[in-house]
């Protein structure tokens, strides 16, 4: 009788510290948003976004024209409104980056023209 | 609430045997009247048959001490010596039974840095005059992970109650004759805390093991788990094994394959991750050794 008692017991004892928790519902993954308020820097916003899609293989100077290494020859492009023109596929420049099946993200399109259109400062 | 059935349903069962063989006076008469019972031996050579728990408890006053040992997948071919090269998952355990019934065992498994400790009653046992035709057995154990994991920077178990597991089953096992044994089970598998939002924290098994032996000391086992719910979206198969005993005295030697890498219940029941189908099973094998601690001839 003891040891079926005792059985019992630990069965129970081992039930009282049974929980049911989910990892994801303490902790969801937090989606990162498109943060374009306030002033959009060359170095911070832009030049990441350029080396990312555009100076790697082409408009670094030596692949095509329009070399987009450097501040004043992207300011160039910035102002005259072809760079923002070849992002977004607007119709006004030839669509970038070439060959490419979708634009880049709207989020780095949204920073591009709002960084031309403060004058595409080197910031 | 199933698993509150269960559990009740449990503690019903052991009540109601326990109060049926309350009264020495019944028990004597019953003695008197009929010729004595012998209960069928060695259903099953060990409590374990490859990875499943078997019917079987040990003996009175028997401690047994197991090394378990699975190796590689065997499909690394020749480049990883065919799983021999790959990380093993190691279980150590002792075990102790004192009166033939109850025993209780501790292990440590080197997958998930697991501890865990187990309580496995023998409720019912087969007797030769088929006064009663199966055996049946309890277990229930616990797991507690000491691994570290951070996930996107966040400790995963944030309370010691996130590292812990536990496995309830009921065994009903048949020894038809000196060469063939059968066993069904069922299973429930509760993991205090899982990771996705999609994933479970119950999960239910149901399986068969059998065993045919073919020599004096030697024998072929197969064991099967099949997952009535999976536990989670990725992709998991059913625990399959087939293996060799060979027993040596007070050794008994397992030599096995299994696509269960896992050696506890809360593993190889729900995680085995590899399938028989692109040969995603191990080499692995389980020595006993069991010390009788005092003889039992002085208990009777």
């Amino acid at each position: 009788m003891v040891k079926i008692i005792t059985f019992c017991s630990l069965i129970i004892l081992s039930f009282s510290y049974c929980t049911k928790d989910n990892f994801r519902e303490r902790h969801p993954i937090v989606v990162s948003s498109c943060d374009t308020a306030g002033v959009i820097s060359y170095a911070t916003h832009i030049k990441p976004v350029l080396d990312n899609n555009c100076t790697t293989n082409c408009h670094n100077g030596i692949g095509s024209g329009h070399s987009l290494t450097a501040w004043n020859a992207v300011n160039a492009d910035a102002v005259a409104g072809l760079l923002y023109g070849s992002v977004s596929w607007n119709g006004t420049a030839q669509q970038m980056p070439q060959g490419a099946a979708n634009k880049i993200s709207d989020c780095d399109i949204t920073k591009i023209k709002k960084w031309a259109a403060a004058g595409a400062p080197n910031n | 609430m199933r698993k509150n059935i269960f559990l009740l349903s449990i503690i019903l069962a052991n009540f109601s045997f326990a109060f049926s063989q309350d009264n020495p006076e019944d028990l004597l008469s019953m003695m008197n009247d009929k010729p004595k019972k012998e209960f069928t031996s060695a259903t099953f050579k060990t409590t374990r048959l490859i990875n499943f728990h078997t019917v079987e408890v040990l003996g009175k006053r028997s401690l047994d001490f197991r090394i378990s040992h699975r190796f590689g997948d065997v499909n690394g071919g020749a480049y990883t010596a065919w799983g021999l090269d790959g990380g093993a998952n190691i279980r150590l355990s002792l075990e102790y039974c004192h009166d033939a019934r109850l025993m209780f065992g501790i292990g440590r498994t080197s997958q998930n840095k697991m501890a865990d400790g187990f309580l496995k009653y023998r409720l019912l046992r087969q007797t030769t005059n088929n006064s009663m035709p199966v055996s049946l057995t309890l277990f229930t154990s616990i797991y507690h992970t000491f691994e570290r994991v951070n996930i996107d920077g966040i400790n995963k178990f944030e309370n010691v109650s996130d590292r812990l597991s536990y496995c309830h089953q009921i065994m009903v096992g048949r020894k038809f004759n000196s060469r063939f044994s059968l066993q069904l089970l069922g299973a429930a598998v509760h993991y205090n805390l899982v990771e996705n939002i999609t994933d479970k924290n119950d999960c239910y098994v149901v399986g068969v093991v059998t065993r045919f032996k073919f020599a004096k000391r030697q024998a072929i086992t197969l064991e099967y788990g099949y997952r009535i719910n999976e536990y989670t979206k990725a992709k998991m198969y059913d625990s399959f094994g087939i293996g060799y005993d060979l027993e040596t005295g007070g050794h008994v030697f397992q030599m096995h394959f299994t696509n269960s890498f896992g050696l506890t219940e809360n593993n190889y029941f729900m995680n085995t991750n590899t399938s028989w189908e692109n040969w995603g099973i191990r080499l692995g094998f389980n020595i006993s050794r069991v010390f009788t601690l005092k003889n039992t001839k002085n208990l009777e």
